[in-house]
């Protein structure tokens, strides 16, 4: 693999390390103790490529909250609004080509963002917590 | 005493967040910083080589009397592209990413604060020399430009679309070699108008002149279209 392929591997990693202080943050907010799953929408349009960023997830999750998580990845297709015509149509790449006129490309309505949809974590309950219920009845006895 | 039993619970949470939402926070500040110092702030991206610091010097000798100029540099490693400018007599900062393959907007507000960008027109970022990555970092500039020299050819802008999509303009360098190779600028503009119909493109040699009063002329635009 030529020097390409090792520059992108590292700014997945720089990518991976983001998710992990995006999604610490939100464990922190709500008081959580670990991150067990991540659900992450990358767009076509953007220059990620799903399997370099499970690599780099995975070495850089360790030492994290997030450090026994599955990173679930989504490519999301790029949707178009043809700058000739205005049709709204679907596309792998930035030079995909209208269904409609035939002409090239279009303003990019979404597919162009790493989104993180949805994450799973673990909170910890203490069953023996008293409820309002039982202090109550407690002190009426 | 009684043992407190500890139970885990899985808690579901909706977030529907970009992942590079804390970089875009960053850039929305420092552009409205920007803003508030009428400093233009213009974001340069190329593949190495492509002949950003060449131009920066080209600039600095041709604007420097008219507009008060500043650069950020950002490299991988060396402080050589800082020291051509600050031979210049513009006020630079560098920053070495070390490993880093592009700019971020944090790396941006902490080198503003190295600027008098108070007295400061224009500041030139010029980015780490890479056609992938820097495309997806906002750094807080209001106008965006990709450089793509004659030597690289023109199927760079179907190969890299991300940094070409994401301008304001191309700016087509070192063309006073055009006559030693097979470039056509004509496609850069069809490629380019692709993926932006808007985009202006600009075709320059730094090292003869040729161009570079279009280029002068853009910046002064930008100026005036973003602060009257």
């Amino acid at each position: 693999m030529g020097n390409g392929s090792c520059v992108k591997r590292m700014h997945e990693f720089s990518l991976a390390l983001s998710l992990i202080e995006a999604v610490e943050q939100k464990a922190k907010e709500i008081g959580a103790t670990s991150v067990v799953y991540i659900k992450l929408r990358v767009g076509m349009a953007t220059a990620v490529v799903p399997e370099f960023m499970t690599e780099a997830f995975e070495v850089a999750k360790i030492g994290s909250l997030a450090e026994n998580a599955t990173l679930e990845i989504e490519l999301e297709p790029i949707m178009f609004s043809c700058w000739k015509c205005n049709t709204e149509f679907e596309g792998k790449d930035l030079f995909s080509r209208c269904p409609s006129c035939g002409s090239i490309g279009g303003r990019v309505i979404s597919g162009d963002k790493l989104i993180i949809e949805r994450v799973e974590m673990e909170v910890m309950k203490n069953e023996n917590e008293p409820t309002e219920q039982t202090a109550q009845a407690s002190f009426d006895a | 005493m009684r043992m407190n039993q500890q139970n885990k619970q899985r808690k579901q949470v909706l977030m529907l967040e970009n992942l590079l939402h804390a970089n875009e926070l960053i850039a929305k500040r420092i552009s409205e910083h920007a803003s508030k110092t009428k400093t233009l702030l213009i974001n340069m991206i190329s593949s190495p080589g492509s002949g950003k610091t060449t131009l920066l010097e080209a600039t600095a000798k041709a604007l420097g009397e008219e507009m008060r100029i500043g650069v950020i540099v950002g490299d991988v490693a060396t402080q050589r592209d800082y020291e051509r400018l600050k031979g210049c007599n513009i006020p630079a900062v560098q920053i070495v990413t070390g490993s880093e393959c592009h700019l971020e907007a944090a790396m941006i507000e902490q080198a503003l604060n190295q600027l008098p960008i108070d007295e400061l027109d224009v500041v030139f970022i010029e980015n780490v020399g890479n056609l992938i990555c820097p495309a997806e970092f906002n750094l807080g500039e209001h106008f965006r430009v990709t450089l793509l020299s004659v030597p690289e050819g023109e199927d760079k802008v179907l190969k890299y679309p991300h940094a070409f999509r994401t301008s304001d303009a191309v700016i087509v360098t070192k063309v006073d070699l055009l006559k030693h190779l097979n470039f056509d600028v004509g496609l850069v503009v069809d490629y380019a108008r692709s993926l932006n119909p808007n985009i202006r493109i600009i075709a320059l040699s730094a090292f003869t002149g040729e161009g570079m009063g279009e280029w002068l002329e853009m910046i002064r635009m930008w100026h005036k279209e973003a602060f009257g």
